[in-house]
């Protein structure tokens, strides 16, 4: 497979003060795929997707997309070019059902829907791919956190986003919502969409990522397919602690 | 409940319609005066509620388009001999320029900084006005030429006139909370970032409905002018005004299409039964309205009416409000 990168990083860094929250982390995501960010908390993974989509301004670095630089364009002109994103912790709009709250995604965009009754249409349609029908009419501040997560998700798929940016939108699900949430984020995957997912729940993510990133205090310590990242020592000794990852290799070697 | 899609509703609407039009043959001149003066509060309210109710900020400085809507008109009818209506449309232009002007820096801002820096500009306006003496009178201020007719027909004029401005600003604001830009501005709202990250460029659309919000607040302060025929910057350029105009829409409901024209009712009424008894008083009094709004019904008398008058909801609201 001959593999066309769509977004690069190179150098990306955010400091906020004294703090580096990101350095010179260079990524490569490929289009149609779907890549897994993961790492201790606080490794600035939220930061990276913020800085992706203009959230924060970035330090220094620059980002492209689709061989053109998008570094230091404001939120709103990224998603018109196409990367939609969920926030971490979810920003709906409130005052508004949750049928209005998908139907903003699909008003503006990449492909912004002029028409009332059409964005409302589409809006409807996501909802029910989400598993949220029945809710439509219902205020957002009355769902609860599974359900915004979902609606959040439907949110900035309605936008049909060339990469969605997902940042833990399987926090705080059920086993069972998990799995669906994980279908329909493999659907639209095959839709043609490229996936950049941030996720706690392991057996989520490498279930579904082609490739994994993972960061550690602001910088990228790994990267490769599921199975490698599993056994990387670095990894390892970034969850686990240095002193586990050194035994672990012990307990491997005596066993060989 | 009262809702706008029901049928009730609409024919209550309907009815209250027909009578304003046919309002002044029915009654004397003090209720007309009475229900214009409501009728252009309201147009002034919907004014504010395009940008504080809708868009969430609150534009402590309107009155900027209100004191130079009146005298766009003043100067142009009383220094130039220019007519009233081309004057008014002058007016409205005056608002959508200055509101542009001021809001490309001033709408970078956000929450209580904009509110104060609106008050800001608005001040530095007011003493530019003051010191105009030869353009506009300054702080002395500008007479205009009356309406030509008996006063009973100049009274009928400006019902009329601002009635049906007030059915085409109202019938604006449904339009643009049923369309694309009313969800741009009530997403901006609800959670800009979120906006932002949604594809709505959030500073063009606050731009624009500050501008709308300058139309209408400019061309009711232009007909203010030509109908009391007399303006000074202490008047015009009076925060009380916007303070006024946010009790207004707090008792109506802000960022509802309907909710200035029903506060502006509740309010003149107040003013009208309660405060005529309590000259000295009415801004104590006002003061003790707000407060018991905001702890009360933070989401305004109407939004009360529309849950039904029970105390249960009531202390739901405040429950839900303030933990």
């Amino acid at each position: 497979m001959i593999q066309e990168s769509i977004l690069t990083g190179t150098n990306v860094s955010k400091y906020f003060g004294a703090l580096k929250a990101l350095e010179d982390v260079h990524f490569e995501v490929y289009r149609g795929e779907i890549l897994g960010i993961i790492g201790p908390n606080g490794a600035g993974k939220t930061t990276l997707l913020s800085v992706i989509n203009g959230t924060l301004p970035i330090t220094h670095g620059s980002i492209f997309f689709k061989e053109r630089e998008i570094t230091g364009f404001r939120p709103f002109r990224i998603a018109e070019l196409g990367i939609s994103r969920t926030f971490q912790i979810v920003k709906p709009f409130p005052g508004m059902t949750a049928l209005e709250n998908v139907a903003i995604g699909a008003l503006f965009g990449k492909t912004p829907e002029k028409k009332m009754s059409r964005a409302m249409e589409k809006a409807g349609e996501m909802i029910r791919k989400v598993a949220l029908e029945g809710k439509e009419n219902i205020l957002v501040e009355k769902l609860n956190v599974s359900e915004r997560k979902r609606l959040e998700l439907a949110r900035a798929l309605t936008q049909d986003p060339e990469i969605l940016l997902l940042d833990e939108v399987m926090a705080g699900l059920t086993p069972r919502e998990i799995e669906d949430i994980m279908a329909v984020i493999q659907e639209v995957n095959r839709g043609g969409t490229t996936i950049m997912v941030i996720e706690h729940v392991m057996k989520a993510i490498m279930g579904i990522s082609n490739r994994i990133i993972v960061l550690h205090h602001g910088q990228k310590i790994a990267e490769g397919t599921p199975d490698e990242i599993t056994e990387n020592r670095q990894v390892i000794a970034a969850y686990l602690g240095e002193r586990y990852s050194r035994r672990l290799e012990e307990v491997s070697r005596a066993g060989d | 409940m009262i809702n706008l899609h029901d049928k009730t509703y609409k024919i209550i609407l309907l009815i209250a319609l027909v009578v304003c039009a046919v309002f002044p043959y029915i009654v004397s001149g003090f209720w007309i005066r009475l229900l214009t003066s409501i009728f252009l509060y309201a147009i002034l309210a919907q004014g504010l509620n395009i940008i504080a109710g809708f868009t969430g900020y609150a534009a402590f400085g309107n009155m900027i388009f209100f004191g130079l809507g009146g005298y766009t008109v003043g100067i142009l009818m009383a220094k130039a001999g220019i007519s009233f209506f081309p004057s008014l449309i002058a007016a409205g232009a005056v608002g959508i320029i200055v509101a542009i002007l001021i809001g490309m820096p001033l709408l970078r801002l956000k929450g209580h900084y904009f509110a104060l820096a609106s008050l800001g500009a608005a001040e530095a306006v007011r003493q530019i006005m003051d010191n105009l003496t030869d353009l506009c009178g300054g702080a002395m201020g500008l007479t205009l030429p009356q309406m030509a007719g008996k006063p009973a027909q100049v009274n009928l004029s400006f019902y009329y006139l601002i009635f049906i401005l007030l059915l085409i600003f109202f019938g604006a604001t449904y339009f643009i909370s049923k369309n694309r830009l009313g969800y741009a501005l009530k997403a901006i709202k609800a959670n800009e970032e979120a906006a932002d990250a949604m594809g709505i460029n959030t500073t063009l659309y606050k731009i624009v409905a500050w501008a709308i919000s300058g139309i209408f607040t400019a061309i009711a302060g232009g007909i203010y002018a030509y109908w009391f025929t007399f303006i000074e910057p202490a008047t015009v350029f009076d925060v009380m005004i916007v303070v006024k105009l946010f009790v207004i829409l707090l008792l109506g409901g802000a960022g509802t299409v309907m909710g200035p024209l029903y506060g502006a009712f509740i309010f003149e009424g107040i003013s009208e039964i309660v405060w005529s008894r309590f000259l000295n008083l009415h801004m104590g009094i006002l003061g003790i309205i707000v407060i018991l709004i905001v702890f009360f019904v933070p989401n305004g008398l109407i939004d009360m009416v529309r849950r039904g008058f029970r105390l249960r909801t009531i202390l739901d609201t405040i429950r839900e409000e303030k933990v």
